[in-house]
């Protein structure tokens, strides 16, 4: 659906270099650390930045010459970006309703309602950023996209809003297998439960592509001192960080580890401590 | 693009009391001063109006969510210069049926009866005017366009100053053959410059748009 390829972008001493791909029916996550390229990314893909050099592909298009019936199957929530805020749930409603075929005002503001944002005239200035962001979600939701690109949708929310807006996106997915979506959080165990594969990348560079899955069932941080550490085998460690007891490990064969190395202490890996020891230093 | 004309109309509708004071002040005018001076000023300002609803788009960093919405930039630019002129054609019709009323209620006579033709070309002509400020405001957003627009104005002005001191005839001469020449003659060529105008700065806008990175 999504095609990437070798994108280019230099912004001053900073240079995004990156390929991926978001093929039908999947959901692709983004992580990295604030200023690794995560929305420089998203941005090319959308056509907001052009690339210096490389290639992105929407829907087999170049992205620069998507049309608007192209656009009209993207869904797009941006963290720092949306509508007027002097506009309302009720403007919104209308405005969706002239752009997207299918759209339906009434049945925009009853899922509005059905999510809290429950008085369709309060302009979105007054909404909290709980609101805000569940208003974002659901504008991008609103005409059944087959692409969803969302930039940090979760940013900035409690654990009970963070919970209500993933639900959102389940049960979008549920709708229909073929809609894909790409996704980019701080918040690691969101994508946990919602990615089926995870694109690692710093300083404007892919660490590592794997899939969720693979990451949670064999990836492992390991914890050794000093002598453990020398006499560990090191062909399935990905990366190393020294701390006071010794080292941290990250390995993505944890099965290997747990058969030679009955003693040792490991922990279950995740996608908080692949940013961490991958995007960490040596 | 009906969705983003949409968009600016319900914004343009959130400041209904400015709209309201607008037409007071037209009012007011239209009893102090009346004339083609009334049906200018209200299409300017209807016009100035019309083109805020950019600084909406560049005031809260609206722009890269509006450009992934299904427009192109080509279009995004389009909605905007029809939204602006809807804006002028919207202040003129206000602005000639104040000045019908105020003429009618001061038993004069009315205005566009005898000046018809030059009410007409106001309309152009003012569209042509806030067709200048929409690649700037694009182009520099919401504060520096309106110094932008202050220099602009003011480098006019010098050049009028410095044409009159040049140039080998005066101003009036122009304004005499001008007024000497057939007055239909005179508003095609006043409409065909303004299309001109309208033609250079919707390309300048759109270039600007597509080349700018959000």
């Amino acid at each position: 659906m999504v095609s990437v390829s070798n994108l280019t972008k230099q912004y001053g001493d900073y240079r995004l270099n990156i390929s991926m791909e978001i093929p039908n029916g999947r959901i692709v996550g983004l992580v990295g650390k604030n200023g690794a390229g995560k929305s420089t990314t998203i941005k090319a893909i959308l056509g907001l930045i052009k690339a210096d050099s490389g290639s992105v592909t929407v829907f087999g298009k170049d992205v620069a010459s998507l049309t608007g019936d192209d656009k009209r199957r993207i869904g797009v929530a941006l963290s720092d970006s949306g509508f007027s805020s002097y506009l309302s749930a009720g403007d919104v409603a209308k405005i969706l309703a002239k752009m997207y075929p299918g759209v339906n005002e009434k049945d925009f503001l009853n899922k509005c309602h059905r999510y809290g944002l429950t008085d369709p005239n309060k302009q979105i200035k007054n909404y909290s950023t709980g609101m805000k962001a569940k208003l974002r979600v659901l504008i991008a939701l609103s005409h059944n996209a087959d692409l969803l690109i969302m930039d940090e949708p979760t940013a900035g929310l409690d654990i009970e809003a963070r919970n209500e807006i993933l639900d959102i996106l389940r049960g979008y997915l549920s709708e229909n297998e073929n809609r894909s979506i790409l996704i980019t959080s701080h918040i690691a165990t969101d994508l946990e439960g919602l990615c089926d594969e995870i694109y690692l990348i710093h300083n404007g560079e892919v660490l590592l592509h794997e899939e969720t899955d693979v990451i949670l069932s064999d990836y492992a941080v390991i914890k050794v001192d000093e002598e453990g550490y020398e006499a560990l085998d090191k062909r399935y460690i990905l990366k190393s960080h020294r701390e006071s007891y010794g080292y941290r490990c990250l390995t993505n064969e944890r099965g290997f580890y747990r058969e030679n190395y009955p003693g040792l202490t490991m922990e279950k890996g995740g996608i908080d401590d692949l940013i961490l020891l991958m995007t960490g230093e040596k | 693009m009906s969705g983003l004309f949409l968009k600016d109309l319900l914004l343009m509708g959130k400041r209904r009391q400015s709209l309201l004071v607008f037409l007071g002040i037209m009012a007011v005018m239209g009893f102090s001063m009346g004339g083609v001076f009334l049906i200018g000023y209200g299409t300017m300002l209807f016009g100035i109006f019309a083109v805020g609803s950019l600084s909406y788009d560049d005031f809260d960093n609206c722009m890269p969510f509006l450009l992934t919405l299904p427009v192109t930039r080509r279009q995004y630019v389009l909605g905007k210069f029809l939204f602006s002129a809807s804006g002028v054609a919207l202040g003129w019709v206000m602005s000639i049926i104040v000045s019908t009323i105020v003429s009618i209620i001061k038993s004069e006579e009315i205005l566009i009866l005898n000046s018809a033709l030059v009410v007409i070309t106001l309309l152009p002509v003012f569209i042509a005017i806030i067709s200048i400020w929409i690649p700037i405001e694009i182009k520099f957003g919401i504060e520096k366009s309106r110094t932008v627009m202050a220099v602009a104005v003011g480098c006019v002005f010098l050049l009028g100053l410095l044409a009159n001191k040049v140039l080998p005839y005066s101003p009036a001469s122009a304004i005499d053959a001008i007024n000497a020449a057939p007055t239909v003659l005179v508003i095609g060529i006043i409409i065909a410059v303004c299309l001109v105008i309208l033609t250079v700065t919707y390309t300048i806008t759109c270039r600007i748009l597509e080349n700018r990175e959000y």
